[in-house]
């Protein structure tokens, strides 16, 4: 007898991750990296190698990142490449799935993504999705904590950061607003900041995100962040404390101003509600201290409650896994 | 229920000696007068085991009474938060079948287009 398997499915521009009806949880780096040559090839028995794997061995590889601004690259190497990952990820996280039985996901895109670009999520799962729902992001991570009605969603991923209003209904084009500003830009920004005082460290774009990672803030305090660098091969250490807090308060300013701005042009008589009640979602609601900078920015509207989910990784997942779990059958025979 | 090891006052037995049962926002009131000298989870073992049994005694009662008969196992306690429950439920569930409504439109739509 055959067997419908749900999954959620957040499909990042840095990580992708899957949580399931069997209740495994996955997460994976956003990247396909094929063998350069016939020695890297003969090295690994294949043609390509996916997520760490691939980030661990990327000196004898082509790398790609299929997914800019949080959406698919429209150009066949990215379709490919999201394809096979996307194939890698489902597959790893139902083994026991036999042919007979069938998946069911819910793919999470950002606030605003364009038709094109939800129509390529559609094209690269044929063939081994059997139903799929394209869903906004922080639609599904408010779905996924039950935070439908009157809350603020802030979703911060690598590629591009999204500021949506739940509304009790389906969130419409007012209540939603996607910038491109997110955990990629900032990257950018702390190798440009670390780079002009210490210009000769060697940096590559995996340091940075590791230490962004590992230490940013944007709060007033923070202890020394001292991090190992190497200068023409030779390890010492530096000081980035206030190289970190600059750069991530460039990420947050835009956010806080478009949490302004989605605010202020709220219904009026909500605002205050929006404002008490704003929620943090995606990578970047680990730095830390974010929660206290939204709050801070909406100082001079009354004040605000901003909280961070308990997981960041998997909450957008989650939500995807109960929206395609708990639609209603007849509904989903619709989806073909 | 023999109650000489409890500290009891006579004002919470009835007239036939017998502890007078206590329940709600009076008997939380209360609490601190309950056996001030003895074990008093003793005491509310107890008096759960009396209840137990009372309610077990009346069910049966009610059984044996005909017109009443083939309802007792179906009866069902109604408050006023089970009643706002089912309420809350309802509305929650036609909102999330508008919701899946919208989504299916426009993940229908996206195929056509």
């Amino acid at each position: 007898m055959s067997e419908i398997y749900y999954v959620g499915i957040d499909l990042g521009t840095s990580r992708t991750s899957i949580a399931t009806s069997t209740g495994k949880r996955m997460t994976t780096i956003t990247c396909v990296g094929y063998a350069k040559d016939m020695i890297t090839k003969k090295r690994f028995g294949k043609d390509y190698l996916l997520g760490q794997e691939a980030l661990d061995n990327r000196l004898g590889l082509n790398m790609v990142w299929p997914l800019g601004a949080g959406v698919i690259e429209d150009n066949e190497d990215a379709l490919k490449a999201t394809r096979l990952i996307l194939q890698n990820v489902v597959a790893q996280a139902i083994p026991d799935k036999k042919p007979e039985d069938k998946i069911y996901a819910a793919i999470g895109v950002p606030a605003r993504a364009s038709v094109k670009s939800k129509k390529h999520i559609l094209e690269v799962s044929k063939g081994f999705i059997d139903k799929v729902m394209v869903v906004s992001e922080p639609f599904a991570v408010a779905y996924s904590i039950d935070k439908l009605y009157e809350t603020l969603i802030v979703d911060i991923g690598a590629g591009s950061s999204d500021v949506s209003l739940q509304l009790g209904s389906m969130p419409t084009e007012d209540s939603e607003r996607t910038i491109d500003i997110a955990g990629n830009y900032l990257d950018s920004c702390i190798q440009e900041g670390i780079l002009e005082k210490y210009p000769n460290v060697q940096l590559t774009k995996n340091i940075v995100k590791t230490i962004k990672e590992k230490y940013g803030y944007v709060s007033q305090n923070s202890d020394p962040i001292i991090v190992t660098f190497t200068e023409a091969g030779k390890p010492k250490d530096y000081d980035i404390t206030e190289i970190m807090r600059e750069a991530c308060l460039k990420l947050t300013d835009p956010i806080c101003e478009t949490v302004q701005d989605i605010i202020a042009h709220a219904d009026p008589e909500f605002q205050v509600k929006f404002r008490n009640n704003i929620i943090i979602a995606g990578g970047g609601s680990r730095l830390k201290g974010i929660d206290r900078a939204i709050e801070k920015s909406l100082e001079e509207y009354g004040g605000g409650n901003a909280i961070c989910v308990q997981d960041a990784e998997f909450e957008g997942a989650i939500g995807g896994l109960k929206l395609i779990s708990e639609c209603p059958e007849e509904m989903l025979e619709e989806l073909d | 229920m023999d109650n000489k090891n409890y500290n009891i006052s006579p004002s919470r037995k009835d007239s036939k000696g017998q502890i007078k049962v206590i329940s709600g926002d009076r008997a939380l009131r209360i609490r601190p007068k309950i056996n001030n000298n003895t074990d008093e989870l003793e005491f509310l073992r107890n008096r759960v085991k009396e209840l137990e049994y009372e309610v077990a005694r009346l069910k049966k009662e009610l059984a044996e009474r005909p017109s009443v008969s083939g309802e007792v196992n179906s009866f069902k306690t109604v408050t006023f938060s089970s009643l706002l429950n089912e309420q809350v439920q309802k509305t929650d569930s036609e909102d999330k079948k508008a919701i899946f409504k919208r989504i299916i439109a426009e993940n229908k739509a996206l195929r056509e287009e």
